[in-house]
């Protein structure tokens, strides 16, 4: 904070009635059953006036106003601001989701209250301009703090829009910082990195027979885990289809669920579906203590960025240089095998959250970056690729000299693959898909809107729950476009 | 502004933004949509109330940052000029529930908030009542058993948000005397969020209580550090992965199946999820693509010459044919797995005079004889090996071989397609 005992003394200068206030300030600080930990700050003065006195003192200043409503900005608006920025639940988890470390968080706070304060001083000069009666408004804490909420909401939906219009551009400059390590989880979500490691599937081939086992009690409630695996797509029972994932409305529907209204309905859908879930949960506790342990980690080393491998894995540079020429692992043991750091390490890298899973890269989709720090092309050659895409197959890349044979096998073992153009157009990937292209499926223009502010979605549910749309819309929707992580 | 009133109704909608924070929320710690919507909602509705009746929220007070406290007990509060209220969404019947670990907690001092939520339009909803903390009290006297305490809400036409709040921050924070004492806070609260079954009603409460009381951003700091084994959230993810890969298994062996006859879908599910334990599950890897097809040229040439002793180990089959996927030729492979490279160029002479020679492997006398004219081989490969019939061995080893690896040969068109999953 910016106060100084000469900031005191310049508003007593313009101020010379509020030294008997200021005085009070400092006896009640002084008396304080708490113990004394500052001293009397500006920011305690203005408090203690409040914004009415603030605001007359203001109003009967002549040329001295200009230089008391600094005063008033530095130090009445910001630490008031910063205070709430600093607070707002918000700005908190937007910037977490980013995971933004909490030094940034703050000073983005700092930052966002100085601009904040700026406009402030702004409505408050042309309420003082105008002599308005109530200008003192601008001056109350309430409205600081609307302000506040307004002003965060604008930064999100910014930051929003350029995250959504950075990462449509897949060819990314590899000489830049890459923009997806400031970027919401979310696109931990994207098909591309719904990724499995060993560890895991063995869990989930157990946790299948768990499920199937518990199918098969007939001591226990059957309807709730029939919920889940129709809601998850499970294809446990006959009514369930595998990788098909159901809203609770479709679930109701098939099943059948009793209640006067569709609300009704999905209510008690939403109670089975928990019961559901409470008892997968209690027998995975019982019976399959180490699957919570395998969904923990969440850095896998084959596509980890650098800053990645080195911050949150605690790899020295000269690690994350190895690592990256010998990608990609299928088990983090081949870290020491190709002598990328020694075997004590390993136990350190796994508790830091690192799994080695294989991801398939895609040529025709993945950014230049991608081809380089995974597949080990160079520089100009990947820039070639991009430039050249979209390709049929290998054979094509091959033919038209962007690659040599070598490289294409040492690219295909590293994890490249080539997905035609036509195949991943049989249906529209919702969340990819230009608002012409949504708008051409018949879709009503504020949903099409609505979609292109809330995307990437994970699955039906969560898109439902955000659209809550029409029977009709939602038809089209299900029928005609996917989410990119299902397979048509 | 962001967040529009609708000044007829009352209704508060909140900005897409919001609604998708909220939803992420939901997904990675699994606290309740409508609660957090319902809380929001209330929010901006005391925001836009005239400034100069100085309600003022504090965000740094409220126990709902905790998503490990959101997630366990539902706590869903804001803070009102210094004084806690609870939040809560109204249920479809007219109803609100909480924990009732949350009952009878500084926490609920104040009452509750209930917002009516648009259920057609997510993220809209308006302030519509009030339960008293008298009123959870005796609700939570007469349900006795189970988990949540419910409560039929009256509603009032001529309720009074502005009356309503400055009523609550006008009432006195009484600030109690901590009554329990936690010895060790973080494994306390890790038994009522893991544990919660095995703890009884008043000592859940009593954890609670003391969290309640004693809240700050250091408790939150301890709180937020307790592992959660399994929260909801991760539940969902595990099935929802679990979705996915049994219908990649699925999707496998469909494509498998045709191409591999011999093998019943059972023998290749089992082969395609067990190599998912050691590959992980991108079917298209090459490491596991290769390794599945090897196990399964290996295991279809066995089912087809089960009673063949001479077709020697499977692994050794299936080494083989790993050798060929990964780009040996079948001859080359077969010569490195057997030292005898004689008998290899034998088997192949064999081999040519054959038209079909799936299932029948052993070679007869008739065309060893011509494979040795062919090769102009016989005297010296005759008498050495005529002793112990060893030469004869190993050629029909090296023809059983050859066939494994002629199978792996043709296998690699279908690799090219798994490359694809």
């Amino acid at each position: 904070m910016l106060t100084s005992s000469s900031a005191i003394e310049e508003v007593i200068a313009l101020a010379p009635e509020w030294q008997a206030v200021l005085d009070s300030v400092k006896d009640s600080l002084a008396s304080g059953s708490k113990p004394r930990t500052k001293d009397v700050c500006l920011a305690d003065l203005f408090e203690r006036l409040g914004a009415k006195a603030l605001y007359l003192k203001a109003l009967s200043l002549g040329d001295d106003r200009p230089k008391f409503l600094t005063l008033v900005r530095d130090h009445y608006y910001q630490p008031m601001l910063s205070r709430m920025l600093t607070c707002n639940q918000h700005l908190r988890r937007f910037l977490a989701q980013r995971r933004q470390p909490l030094d940034f968080q703050k000073s983005q706070a700092v930052s966002m209250a100085v601009e904040v304060s700026q406009k402030l001083e702004g409505v408050l000069q042309r309420h003082l301009a105008n002599n308005s009666e109530d200008g003192f408004k601008v001056l109350l804490p309430a409205y600081a703090q609307r302000t506040v909420h307004n002003a965060v909401v604008d930064y999100i939906k910014e930051e929003w829009q350029w995250e959504k219009e950075t990462l449509q551009d897949l060819n990314l400059d590899p000489e830049q910082e890459d923009p997806r390590q400031n970027t919401a989880d979310d696109i931990k979500y994207a098909p591309e990195s719904r990724i499995l490691s060993n560890e895991q599937v063995g869990q989930l081939n157990q946790l299948r027979n768990e499920l199937t086992s518990m199918l098969q009690d007939k001591s226990l409630a059957q309807e709730p885990l029939i919920v889940v695996d129709c809601m998850f797509g499970l294809g446990l029972t006959p009514k369930s289809k595998p990788e098909h994932e159901l809203t609770m409305r479709e679930v109701c529907d098939l099943l059948g669920i009793a209640g006067e209204t569709q609300a009704r309905k999905i209510a008690r859908c939403q109670v089975l579906l928990d019961k559901g879930l409470d008892m997968i949960r209690t027998n995975v506790r019982k019976r399959l203590p180490g699957l919570a342990e395998c969904w923990q980690t969440d850095v896998n080393v084959n596509t980890a960025s650098r800053r990645e491998l080195s911050h949150q894995l605690g790899l020295t540079e000269g690690e994350v240089e190895k690592l990256i020429t010998n990608r990609q692992y299928y088990a983090l043991s081949e870290l020491v095998d190709h002598a990328v750091v020694k075997a004590n390490r390993i136990e350190d890298i796994v508790k830091n959250g690192a799994v080695a899973c294989f991801v398939p890269v895609d040529l025709n989709g993945c950014t230049t970056r991608d081809m380089i720090d995974i597949l080990g092309l160079n520089k100009e050659c990947a820039q070639k690729l991009t430039a050249g895409r979209p390709f049929n197959g290998f054979e094509e890349a091959l033919k038209m000299g962007l690659l040599d044979n070598k490289t294409m096998q040492t690219a295909i073992d590293r994890g490249a693959v080539l997905k035609p153009p036509a195949a991943q157009k049989s249906r529209l990937d919702l969340n990819h898909a230009t608002a012409e292209t949504l708008s051409g499926l018949n879709l009503p223009l504020d949903i099409v809107k609505k979609i292109e502010r809330g995307r990437p979605f994970t699955t039906w549910g969560e898109l439902e729950e955000y659209l809550a749309p029409e029977e009709a819309t939602w038809q089209i929707l299900r029928q005609k476009t996917c989410l990119s992580i299902f397979p048509d | 502004m962001p967040n529009e009133k609708n000044q007829e109704t009352n209704r508060i909608e909140l900005s897409v933004e919001l609604v998708r924070m909220a939803q992420a929320r939901v997904r990675d710690y699994g606290v309740r949509l409508d609660n957090e919507f319902a809380r929001q909602i209330a929010e901006v509705a005391v925001m836009l109330l005239p400034e100069d009746l100085g309600l003022m929220l504090d965000d740094g007070a409220t126990m709902s940052q905790s998503n490990v406290l959101s997630a366990a007990v539902g706590v869903n509060d804001i803070v009102l000029n210094g004084r806690q209220v609870d939040v809560r969404p109204l249920l479809q019947d007219e109803t609100v529930a909480i924990d009732r670990v949350l009952i009878g907690a500084p926490y609920l001092s104040q009452g509750t908030l209930v917002v009516r939520l648009d259920q057609s339009r997510p993220g809209v909803g308006a302030l519509v009542g009030y339960v008293t903390p008298n009123a959870w009290l005796k609700a939570e006297e007469a349900q006795k058993g189970s988990d949540h305490v419910t409560i039929t809400v009256t509603l009032s036409a001529d309720f009074d948000l502005a009356r309503t709040l400055l009523e609550i921050s006008e009432k006195p924070i009484i600030k109690l005397p901590s009554i329990s004492r936690l010895s060790d806070v973080k494994a306390e609260v890790g038994e009522l969020v893991n544990n919660r079954e095995s703890l009884i009603s008043a000592r859940q409460k009593q954890i609670f209580a003391y969290l309640s009381t004693n809240w700050s951003e250091e408790l939150l700091e301890v709180v937020e550090s307790v592992p959660v084994n399994l929260s909801n959230a991760r539940l969902q993810r595990v099935l929802s992965d679990a979705a996915l890969w049994h219908g990649k298994v699925e999707r496998m062996v469909e494509t498998l199946a045709p191409r591999f006859p011999d093998l019943t879908r059972e023998v290749l599910k089992s082969r395609v999820l067990s190599a998912g334990e050691r590959h992980g599950a991108q079917l298209g890897a090459p490491r596991y693509r290769r390794a599945l097809l090897a196990e399964l040229v290996a295991l279809e040439l066995t089912s087809k010459n089960a009673k063949n002793p001479l077709l020697g180990s499977l692994a050794r089959a299936q080494a083989l044919a790993e050798k060929v996927l990964s780009g040996t030729a079948a001859v080359d492979a077969v010569k490195n797995v057997i030292g005898n490279q004689m008998a290899v160029d034998l088997a192949v002479a064999i081999r040519k005079t054959r038209k079909n020679a799936s299932g029948l492997v052993a070679a007869t006398a008739e065309e060893l004889g011509l494979a040795y004219g062919q090769l102009a081989l016989a005297p010296a490969f005759a008498t050495h090996s005529a002793a112990d019939d060893s030469g004869l061995e190993s050629v029909n080893e090296a023809l059983a071989l050859i066939e494994a690896s002629q199978r792996a040969e043709n296998a690699k068109t279908i690799e090219m397609e798994l490359a694809s999953f």
